[in-house]
Parts: structure tokens; C-alpha cells; sequence
């Protein structure tokens, strides 16, 4: 699949992958939960700062986020005519009201700065080092090995699909609106499950003769090394989470400053 | 189908979180070594066939499967979903981790509930097999509709237009599942019925007579 953010050398990729795993998942939750635009804004300087250093591809980042720009137009054009508060202006039968104008404000800001943050930190981990990771921070062994697992076998799969499109097209196959061409995509789809269920016997046989019991082990290199040598990078990104904690909680105590 | 980050409120969040866990968790503890390396690869079959678009009319739309997912997976929709989704948002960050259990729920509980209604009568030779694969395709995507509804609307009444605009606008998705998901159990049930649970016999049972 395409991963292009993964491989590059920056301070980011060489944190260790629990701690930029957590760090993701703290970081999108104060966010998430954010009251007021004050956190959002922050973690969205926060995002679009840790892009940078990662030193992602610029035209993959804005690739990616094209999809949440269509969800967000959506929510723009229903969303400030909805809800109280006071009118803002009116265009014929719609009125434009605060309290909708508001929120869409709210959860664009939220959105792009999470999926800045996520990007960065672990969008830019290999799957493997993900799974390790989120085992580190206690995900089932059941679970990390389905992941895992799963997370390897799509690139195969996804050729066996290739394949099967292909043979299509050189029989002529091109798609239309018919039930012709959902039989055609439905079969293709079908055989796709009967083959990956195939080579999951096979695979499960050769795991068996490699003593294989059923559990989940972690033997590579990249498993998580704690903190040695990204104590800056973890101390950085600790900080950010404790200050963005501490944002929202003096916005909700209501501190005069930030009650914009 | 899925809700972007930031939208949904804290009590919906953890809500979905605690039952996508709980389905997760009732899912894994029902597979066993082979069941899952087989639901591993399983998933990234499903995971393969969500990229397919299908035409319709000058639009495209691209499949969900959840009805199908629970027809072949059973109560591990849960944990196959909650993977492919947690992939999805590391690959190509469609839907984050805040938001991982809300769309873990509304993708694989109407799986699973598709799964235990119809099962048994897909099983059933001709238009009652067709018609019940076909209601498992459509139906799944309705009832997930109808969740994403609801967890839009028990965010704040704001959502309510966006909320009905997401079930009507699914329409068209759950019809062309339908018909996709038939022609899908058809083919199985001709080339590989083991892959549906609910066609694999029942192990021998062992009774006095002998």
C-alpha cells in the first residue's frame, strides 16, 4: 500500500513508537473533548508544527486530508443554520445563527488538528512497529496479532485483486451501472475471501511447523527500546500533552483570559 | 461509513467505546489459533474489497460489506472490524482513534445482528436464499445508517439535518449491497460454502445409537 510517510529521518521518527503512539492518542483526545476553540487551535499549531518536523511530503499531507475537506463543506452548508443563539445574517428563508456558525468552526479546527497530529507521529510508523507499540501500551495479544497480521497480508491480497481486475479487463470487462457489472465486481469480491481463506490454511500449516501455539510473540529489532535516545523528543511531546491538559482545564474553570 | 474526528460529544464517545470494547473483546475470546489467522486474512480480504468502487449512474460509491463481514465472520465482525478501521485511520487517516470505537460499533453491531436474524435462512435454496442475502446486505447498511444517525442526533439537536441527509443519502449504498451481497452468497454457496458460517454442518453429533 502506499506509505509515504514512513523511512524518512527526523527527530519524530526516531521517538520511540509507544510514546509517539500515546503521545497520538492523548493528544487527539484532549482535542476531541475540547469545549472551546482554545485547545483545538493550539493542538492545530501543535500538528501542523510536528508535520514539519517530521519533514512530510507536503502534497501527500494535503492528499490525505482532501477527504475531510468534502465531509467538512457538508457540514458547512447545513450547520450554521442550525441551533440557537443570535442571527448573523439572513439569506431569504435561512438564517445564519452563532450558535451553528460555532460549532462547524469548532469541529473543523478539531478535525484537521487531529489528523495533523495523528499523521505525524504515527502515520509515519511502520505497521509492524505499531502493532509492537500498541501491545507496549497493553493491547490484547489476540488483537496486536490480528492486527498485525492482517496489516501484512493486505499488500498480498490487494495484488491477488489486481490480478483478478486484470483478467477482467483482458476479457473486456469495463464497469457500468448494471447488474452485469455488480455480478462481474461481486464474484470478483468473492473470490477474493475464498483465496484469502486458502492461504490462511496454508499460512496457518507452515506457522504450525515453525511451532506456532497459537501465541503471539514479539522477536524483531524494532521492538520498543523504552526511551533510550529520544529522552528530548518524549520530554518535547510530554510537555505539549501536560500544556494542552492544563488549557482545557483552565478554560472549563473559566479563566477570564481565555473565555473568547 | 464512518464519523469524522472532532464531531461527536464525550458521553457518545465513550459510550461507543465501552461496547466496541465489549464486542471486541466477546469476538476474540470466540477464535481460536487457526480461526484466527484465517479471520486475520479474512479481514484483509474485506479490508482489499472496501476499496472497490461501483458505478452508479455518473456517481461511484465504494461498498461497506458489513453485512457481509458478519455472514462470514460471525461475532469476529467485531475485532475484524475494529482492525480494518484502526488500518484505515493509520493508512490513509480516514476516521482517528478517538472516534475508533463510535465506528467500530456502527459498522459491526448491525453485522453481527444481520448475521444472527438471516444465517439461518440463506441457507435456504432459491428465492428465499436470495432474498435473505440480499436483506442481509441492504439491512446492514441501514441499521448502520440509522446508528450513525443516532449517535449524530445524541450529540446535539444541531446534527438532526445532517443526521437524516446521512440515512437518506445511503439509500442508493444500501440497495447496490444488497444486490452485491446476493450475488456474493450465491457464488460462495457454489464454490466454497465453508466460507459461510451459517452453511458449514454441524460437527456429528454423537448419539446413544450406535
Amino acid at each position: 500500500m502506499n506509505e509515504p510517510f514512513i523511512d524518512i529521518d527526523s527527530p519524530i521518527h526516531r521517538t520511540s513508537p509507544a510514546v509517539r503512539v500515546a503521545v497520538a492518542f492523548l493528544l487527539s483526545l484532549v482535542t476531541a473533548l475540547a469545549k472551546t476553540p482554545v485547545v483545538p487551535l493550539a493542538a492545530l499549531v501543535l500538528g501542523v508544527f510536528s508535520v514539519l518536523v517530521a519533514r512530510l511530503p507536503l502534497g501527500a499531507v494535503a492528499k490525505r486530508l482532501l477527504p475531510l475537506c468534502f465531509f467538512l463543506i457538508l457540514l458547512w452548508v447545513v450547520l450554521p443554520f442550525t441551533g440557537g443563539g443570535p442571527v448573523l445574517h439572513t439569506f431569504g428563508p435561512l438564517t445564519v445563527k452563532a450558535d451553528g456558525l460555532n460549532l462547524a468552526l469548532l469541529i473543523s479546527l478539531k478535525a484537521f488538528s487531529i489528523l495533523l497530529v495523528l499523521m505525524a507521529l504515527v502515520s509515519t510508523l511502520h505497521t509492524f512497529a505499531m502493532g509492537h507499540a500498541l501491545y507496549a501500551l497493553g493491547m490484547p495479544e489476540k488483537l496486536t496479532f490480528l492486527i498485525v497480521m492482517s496489516a501484512r497480508y493486505i499488500s498480498v491480497i490487494e495484488r491477488e485483486y489486481q490480478k483478478l481486475r486484470n483478467a477482467a479487463r483482458m476479457r473486456g470487462f469495463q464497469p457500468d451501472t448494471s447488474l452485469h457489472s455488480y455480478r462481474t465486481f461481486a464474484h470478483l469480491a468473492a473470490m477474493l475471501l475464498v483465496r484469502s481463506h486458502l492461504r490462511a490454511g496454508r499460512v496457518y500449516n507452515a506457522m504450525v511447523l515453525r511451532g506456532f501455539d497459537g501465541r503471539f510473540r514479539l522477536l524483531t529489532d524494532s521492538r520498543p527500546e523504552g526511551l533510550r535516545g529520544c529522552l528530548p523528543q518524549t520530554a518535547v511531546m510530554a510537555f505539549s500533552v501536560v500544556v494542552l491538559v492544563a488549557l482545557e482545564v483552565a478554560v472549563r474553570m473559566g479563566w477570564g483570559l481565555f473565555n473568547c | 461509513m464512518h464519523i469524522s474526528e472532532g464531531v461527536l460529544s464525550a458521553p457518545v464517545l465513550i459510550a461507543g467505546a465501552v461496547v466496541a470494547a465489549g464486542g471486541v473483546a466477546y469476538g476474540l475470546k470466540r477464535m481460536d489459533g487457526e480461526g484466527t489467522v484465517s479471520a486475520a486474512l479474512v479481514t484483509s480480504a474485506f479490508f482489499v474489497a472496501s476499496l472497490i468502487h461501483l458505478n452508479i449512474g455518473p456517481a461511484s460509491v465504494h461498498l461497506v460489506l458489513n453485512g457481509l463481514v458478519g455472514l462470514v465472520l460471525g461475532w469476529a465482525a467485531f475485532p475484524a472490524i475494529f482492525t480494518g478501521l484502526l488500518l484505515q485511520a493509520l493508512l490513509f487517516q480516514y476516521g482517528g482513534l478517538t472516534t475508533l470505537g463510535v465506528n467500530t460499533v456502527v459498522m459491526a453491531a448491525p453485522a453481527v445482528a444481520v448475521s444472527l436474524m438471516l444465517s439461518p435462512l440463506i441457507t435456504r435454496k432459491g428465492r428465499m436464499g436470495a432474498v435473505a442475502s440480499f436483506g442481509c446486505g441492504f439491512l446492514a447498511v441501514f441499521f448502520s445508517s440509522l446508528l450513525l444517525a443516532a449517535a449524530l442526533v445524541f450529540t446535539g439537536e444541531n446534527f438532526k439535518v445532517i443526521a437524516w441527509a446521512s440515512v437518506i443519502g445511503n439509500a442508493p449504498v444500501m440497495v447496490v449491497e444488497g444486490f452485491f451481497t446476493a450475488f456474493v452468497v450465491s457464488f460462495l454457496r457454489r464454490v466454497y460454502p465453508e466460507l459461510l458460517l451459517c452453511l458449514t454442518p454441524e460437527p456429528p453429533q454423537m448419539e446413544e445409537r450406535i
